[in-house]
């Protein structure tokens, strides 16, 4: 289990999907902060204690893997987690090369999600260093 | 005595080996001169004088040399040793003295330099040039190092500090002594170890003599910057990488377009080197066309620095490939030069490709929404097509039955290609069936695609094609069902290579064209159907009109027009109560209210109208009310017969039968009428009184019953004679024997009437009772008189002419209208009157009969009127002779038949109009027989129409003609007596085919002359009725295909739908067994996660019964259709994906399968899921041979059998069972509903679905389903 308590944003605009996975990211001993869109993430000032982004691909507005795309060119990436519900190899992909942690596709196992957090905040910590 | 030269610090290392000779030489010399005393006494003052230099300024060290040589002196003094010594002694001291404060004054000036110095930050460092030893260390150099000046000076300067230098320290000082200077960057270790990097200049003081002395360095800590300047230059390669691997193509042009950078990526996207285009104008590599819209965009750009700018545009690669890219481009101002524009690059060209297929379709749709005709359309089509998909060249081919071959119907190109000679060949070129690629499509009803038509072997115009420069092709049908109606092809000047989208999407755009045409057939039948119905409503000679229900006319043929005497616009919008005579209004009112009730369909009757003109015009009408439909309002139809002239024809018939009627009756002398054997046939009353026999009894007798035995052979021969002709008549006295056996004697007239078209020949006999003739002299003259006058009262004239036939009396009736004036004729022969009929034979006759004083009857001949007109006169008269036998004369009686002789003439040309219409109308007409329901007279239409001819039909009844399955609706019609009801109807025709026809039948009441009988009067709708099946299956097809996609849709939706909650359940189960497991649990978690768990589990079970409510919307619409065609749809609609996938499809439809009763679209859903299931698991099966079987048969158990076999990687025997389970799937992106939902279909149809493995590879699915034995009856098309 992590030492201290980094900080899991979860956005989704599936209200169940946000409430579970907000509990159990809970449950993992992360803290756990839920957005319903990605503007709502974008403009929260709370963002820069965000350790790692689980974001929903298909959301109205702005999708998941556009969010990370954001944060990227922002100049302060983070992390980024994508799930979806409706999956296909094209968007797949292109996740991919954007260059996001995982992929995952609902419903997922918790083994798969964990180790996408874990690999997240790893890289997280390494980053810092480098830079 | 030379003392030793005190060694000045600035002295070198290198110029030891002089000094050292030059040292040596005083040692051996103070050794010679000096005693070892003395020697350490002068070293000792000399030391006192340097030790003074070290530590105090010169004034003290001054003081001390002067004491040092004072105490020298004095030693002298007191021991009054050798002087010289003394004196070398003295000269040391001094001289070092001077040279100690010498040194120290230079000292102190650069001391003070130095606190100078400090004031810097600079780090400022005296080493040696000869052994590196500091001597200088400036505050600055303390801040750097952290040593203090004093720990510094004196240490050897690279040593402690380990100076790691970019070059050997030699090599650094040889710079040193070549130019004085050096200037670089090398690494020093603080005192804490840390290194730090500092930028030094070298600088070499010399002494005096010019010989290298002090090395000064001064330095600057360049550790941020230099790191500064490593992240800035970290940044700028990752920008580069970023530049060059960004999968976006990067451009850095000069506002000239010179290509001052590109990107790898952007080069190699290009097929170029990125060397291949720094330095060229960028302008090379877009499109010929658009190079200047570039040119334009880039001076923009450089106006506008700074301001971002798109455009979509087409880029040439080095392959002669176009792309289609999205640039941003944007001008940034370079620090001392001109503008650069930056560009970034995407490839759009897939997008930019899907909008040119999704605008092509559009066009399409649009085009086809517009246009009247494939005709029409076809060059549009052709031009949106080819400029949406950038073809250069296209043209549309069709097929021209004449000539059974594909023929060119329109050309396009793109403007500036220039294919004279391609277009010649493809106008002049015709392809059979299967010829060449054209042919090919043609018969495969499949597109082509080549990628470079000019060098394709079976292309047969490849050489045209490749001398206009045409290379990419596409060939594709238009196509109705699966016939290709024609063919589209297109061409571009560049190869292309096989777009498999765009062949959809031109597969898609031939199937609508296909679609439409199917449209425009159905309409044109529809149309060509109503331009009859128009046409018989125009030309017809029977008026027609329709009216609303409150009477009012919405349209008038022609002939109805003529018949009332109005023009259009007196009639339409008029009521048809303005038009009825005044005694019809009220009637025609209350008919009218009956149909607005609905209990009158349809009337018959004659009625009088209205001309214009006041003058009353007589019409037979039929009326039939046309019930109304969802669209249209009920009205009456109506077809009209002018019979005035009938009417009239009728009227004057019937007073002249009821004048000839009062004659014969009232008449005394006996008239009595036979067959040419004898028998009477009427006879008048003074006959029967005559002969004592009533009129029925003398319709039993001839005339030898009456006639005494003895006279029979007389009389016998007399009527043979008669009949045998030449003489026509005789006269005779007679005897008659009475019924009471009393003999009459009578004066007998016998006249031999010829037989006419309506009667047979006949006799007839006047007979006068000359028994009392003397005695009745008076009473005979009284009864001529009153037969005179009974003449008069019944013919128009009565006439006595003399023995030369000239009138000598004429009295016309009263009131005779065309009489001539009288006695005008008194005095002329008839001939001798003016006449104009008839003509000089028959007057010829005429008179012979006269001369021979004979009898005439009915001679007809027309004299002129004052009018101009005819005047028709019928004469009949007797010859009279006197008591001695001698003629003296006619008398007779005649009759003014004018009018008779017109309307007869007038009923002639109807009964011609009639007969011929009911020839030549286009609609059949029949009459038939009351209670038999043969046919009686059919016309030529209803011959052509069933195929009889009449005098067949004379041998068949109207239940015989009917289709066998209308019959029994047909008796049901009978059985109830309905009449006059439009029936829609099937007949049998003579060679088998059915006949679709809106039959109105009708009952003519029996009239005097007539029995009843019925009529009818069919119209052939087959035509009609074809385009509407058409119609309602396009419509079926199209409805069909939209809940075949929203299946396909609904789907995809489960899986979205129900994907979500079940995520978030599992993602709740995982949270809750974590909370769980905490070392302290947390129960109110856990609770919370079940409670989610439990609502989003009922969530998603309701979106399955969404999902299911849904279905249940869409029930199974049942119809008794053809398995094979099912299947076959199922294929055509699968083999976009059987093709893809390289999947050969055998089909094996046994024949005469029996119907089935089953939902359509359902049975092809499962299908056409069997059929996708069996592609995508020989699709996943590698190399293996791909062949999917579709079987139908009949098994034993009489159920109809679909089997789907694949050759696939098959399933597990366990498998098997499972697979029909909801969500089960072996697809890695399956949702496992289909199979389920396949099951549930087959279920609901009575019939089952299976799998097993099939041999020697794959899985058969088996679909059965049973047969049903409905019963065979069409919906009757009864309108009531």
């Amino acid at each position: 289990l992590p030492t201290k308590a980094s900080v899991i944003a979860i956005v989704d605009d599936d209200h169940s999907v946000r409430e579970a996975l907000t509990s159990l990211v809970r449950s993992l001993g992360y803290v756990a902060m839920a957005f319903e869109c990605a503007e709502d993430l974008l403009k929260s000032t709370r963002r820069r204690n965000v350790s790692c982004v689980i974001a929903d691909v298909q959301m109205p507005g702005i999708t998941g893997l556009e969010l990370h795309n954001r944060l990227v060119t922002s100049g302060k990436p983070i992390p980024t987690i994508l799930i979806t519900a409706f999956p296909d190899e094209r968007s797949r992909e292109r996740a991919l090369q954007a260059g996001v942690i995982g992929y995952l596709i609902k419903p997922f196992s918790e083994d798969d999600l964990l180790a996408c957090i874990r690999s997240s905040l790893g890289l997280g910590e390494a980053g810092i260093k480098s830079s | 005595m030379m003392r030793l030269q005190a060694r000045s610090w600035r002295s070198a290392t290198s110029a030891l080996p002089p000094v050292a000779t030059a040292g040596l030489a005083i040692v051996i010399c103070i050794a010679d001169i000096f005693t070892g005393v003395e020697v350490a006494l002068a070293v000792l003052y000399l030391a006192v004088v340097l030790m003074a230099a070290r530590f105090y300024r010169p004034p003290s060290v001054l003081l001390f040399a002067v004491g040092c040589m004072g105490l020298t002196l004095l030693s002298y003094l007191l021991s009054g040793e050798n002087a010289i010594n003394t004196v070398i002694s003295i000269a040391a001291i001094g001289l070092t003295t001077f040279l100690v404060l010498q040194s120290q004054s230079a000292e102190v000036a650069l001391r003070e330099q130095a606190s100078l110095l400090d004031l810097t930050h600079d780090s400022i460092v005296a080493r040696r040039f000869d052994d590196d030893v500091i001597t200088y260390w400036s505050r600055g150099a303390e801040e750097l190092y952290r040593w203090d000046r004093a720990e510094a000076v004196g240490r050897f300067g690279s040593e402690f500090r380990k100076t790691v230098p970019p070059l050997p320290l030699d090599e650094i000082k040889a710079e040193l002594l070549r130019a004085g200077r050096w200037e670089g960057e090398l690494v020093n270790n603080k005192r804490d170890g840390t290194p730090v990097l500092v930028s030094s200049r070298w600088s070499l003081q010399r002494d005096r003599h010019g010989r290298p002395a002090t090395i000064v360095v001064t330095s600057n800590d360049v550790t941020e910057r230099k790191r500064a300047e490593q992240a800035l230059r970290e940044s700028e390669e990752q920008w580069r990488e970023v530049f060059e691997h960004n999968p976006v193509m990067y451009f850095m042009v000069s506002p000239t377009g010179t290509v001052l950078s590109v990107n790898g990526f952007g080069a190699s996207q290009l097929g170029y080197m990125a060397t291949d285009l720094v330095g060229q104008s960028v302008l090379n590599v877009f499109l010929e066309e658009d190079r200047e819209l570039v040119k334009a965009q880039l001076v923009t750009c450089a106006e506008e620095l700074g301001r971002s700018h798109n455009w979509e545009i087409r880029k040439t690669c080095k392959d002669g490939r176009v792309i289609w890219v999205r640039e941003n481009a944007k001008a940034v101002s370079r620090s001392g030069d001109d503008a650069i524009v930056l560009i970034a690059c995407e490839d759009i060209t897939e997008r930019r490709r899907a909008e040119q297929r999704r605008d092509a379709l559009y066009a399409v749709t649009h085009v086809l929404a517009e246009a009247d005709g494939l005709a029409a359309a076809a060059p549009h089509i052709v031009r949106e097509i080819g400029k949406n998909l950038e073809w250069d060249w296209g043209a549309l081919w069709s097929v021209h039955r004449q000539d059974t071959a594909l023929r060119c119907d329109c050309l396009w190109h793109a403007p500036g290609i220039a294919t004279e000679e391609f277009d010649a060949v493809c106008r002049e070129r015709m392809f059979a069936f299967g010829e060449g690629r054209l042919g090919q499509v043609w018969r495969s009803a499949k597109p082509i695609w080549m990628a470079d038509a000019a060098t394709e072997p079976e292309f047969l115009r490849a050489a045209a094609a490749g001398r206009a420069g045409l290379h990419g092709g596409v060939i594709f049908p238009i196509l109705l069902d699966i016939e290709a109606l024609g063919i589209i092809e297109f061409f571009s000047d560049a190869t292309r290579e096989r777009d498999e989208e765009q062949l959809a999407t031109l597969s898609a755009i031939g199937s609508q064209i296909g679609q439409f045409i199917k449209r425009q057939l159905a309409e044109a039948a529809v149309r060509a159907s109503e331009e009859r119905w128009r046409r018989l409503f125009e030309t017809s000679a029977a008026g027609m009109a329709l009216n609303r229900l409150d009477g009012v006319f919405t349209a008038a043929n022609p002939a109805l027009q003529r018949m009332l005497g109005r023009v259009e616009e007196e009639v339409v919008g008029h009521n048809v109560l303005e038009l009825n005579h005044e005694d019809e209004r009220a009637a025609t009112a209350e008919a009218l209210a009956r149909y607005r009730s609905g209990s009158l369909t349809e009337r018959h009757m004659e009625k009088k109208y209205l001309r214009t003109d006041g003058s009353p015009v007589w019409l037979n009408i039929t009326t039939t009310l046309v019930p109304g439909t969802e669209t249209a309002a009920p009205f009456l139809q109506s077809v009209y017969m002018d019979i005035t002239e009938r009417v009239q024809f009728e009227a004057a018939l019937r007073a002249s039968e009821a004048r000839w009627r009062a004659v014969f009756e009232n008449t005394a002398v006996g008239i009595v009428t036979s067959d040419l054997h004898g028998r009477y046939e009427t006879a008048n009353e003074a006959f029967q009184r005559m002969t004592g026999y009533a009129a029925d009894e003398l319709r039993t007798l001839t005339v030898l019953d009456i006639t005494p035995k003895e006279d029979w052979a007389a009389t016998r021969k007399r009527i043979d004679e008669i009949v045998a002709g030449p003489e026509r008549s005789y006269r005779i006295e007679r005897a008659y024997r009475r019924k009471d056996g009393e003999v009459v004697w009578a004066d007998v007239n016998t006249f031999f009437i010829p037989a006419t078209e309506s009667t047979p020949a006949f006799l007839a006999i006047v007979a006068v009772d000359i028994t009392e003739r003397r005695e009745a002299e008076e009473a005979l003259r009284e009864a001529e008189e009153r037969f005179r006058t009974l003449v008069q009262f019944s013919f128009d004239v009565y006439w006595e002419s003399d023995a030369q036939h000239r009138f000598i009396r004429q009295e016309f009736a009263e009131g005779l209208g065309d009489a001539p004036p009288p006695d005008s004729e008194i005095g002329k022969t008839r001939w001798e009157v003016p006449y104009l009929e008839p003509d000089a034979e028959a007057w010829r006759k005429h008179r012979e009969t006269l001369d021979a004083h004979l009898p005439f009857r009915d001679f007809e001949h027309a004299r002129p009127t004052p009018d101009g007109g005819k005047r028709y006169v019928s004469v009949s008269g007797l010859p009279v002779f006197d008591k001695g036998g001698r003629f003296i004369g006619y008398r007779g009686v005649g009759r003014h038949i004018t009018d008779r002789k017109r309307a007869e003439a007038a009923l002639r040309a109807s009964e011609e109009r009639w007969r011929c219409m009911f020839e030549i109308a286009p609609v059949g007409i029949v009459t038939i027989d009351f209670e038999r329901r043969r046919y009686l007279t059919a016309n030529a239409s209803f011959q052509r129409m069933t195929g009889y001819t009449e005098a067949e039909l004379r041998n068949l009844t109207t239940l015989e003609l009917t289709h066998e399955d209308d019959r029994a609706a047909m008796q049901e019609r009978i059985d109830s007596g309905t009449v006059g009801v439009l029936q829609r109807k099937r007949y049998r025709r003579k060679d088998g085919d059915v006949v679709w026809a809106d039959v109105t039948s009708f009952v003519v009441p029996a009239t005097d002359s007539t029995p009843a009988f019925r009529g009818a009067v069919i119209v052939d709708i087959s035509d009609r009725k074809r385009a509407e099946e058409a119609l309602q299956q396009a419509e079926a097809d199209l409805a069909r295909l939209n809940r075949v996609m929203l299946l396909g849709e609904m789907t995809a939706s489960i899986a979205h739908e129900v994907n979500q909650p079940i995520a978030a359940v599992i993602t709740n189960a995982n949270a809750g067994l974590r909370w769980l497991g905490a070392q302290q649990p947390d129960f109110g978690e856990v609770r919370q996660a079940l409670g989610r768990i439990v609502r989003d589990g009922t969530r998603a079970g309701e979106v399955i019964g969404r999902i299911r409510a849904h279905v249940k919307k869409m029930p199974p619409r049942r119809e008794l259709l053809d398995i094979n065609e099912a299947i076959r749809e199922a294929i055509a609609l699968t083999q976009t994906e059987t093709q893809r996938n390289a999947v050969r499809l055998q089909s094996r439809l046994a024949d005469d399968l029996p119907l089935v009763s089953a939902d359509r679209v359902q049975l092809q859903q499962v299908l056409i899921n069997l059929i996708i299931n069996a592609i995508e698991a020989m699709a996943g099966a590698g190399d293996g041979p791909r062949e999917l079987t579709i079987v139908s048969r009949i098994d034993d158990a009489n159920d109809v059998v679909v089997e789907v076999q694949d050759t696939g990687p098959g399933l597990d025997p366990k498998q098997l069972d499972r697979l029909f389970q909801s969500f089960y799937t072996t697809k890695p992106d399956g949702i496992g509903m289909g199979l389920a939902i396949s099951r549930s279909i087959a279920e609901a149809h009575g019939g089952c679905l299976s799998a097993a493995p099939n041999n020697p590879r794959g899985v058969v699915f088996r679909f059965t389903l049973p047969v049903e034995n409905f019963p065979k009856v069409y919906p009757a098309y009864t309108q009531v």
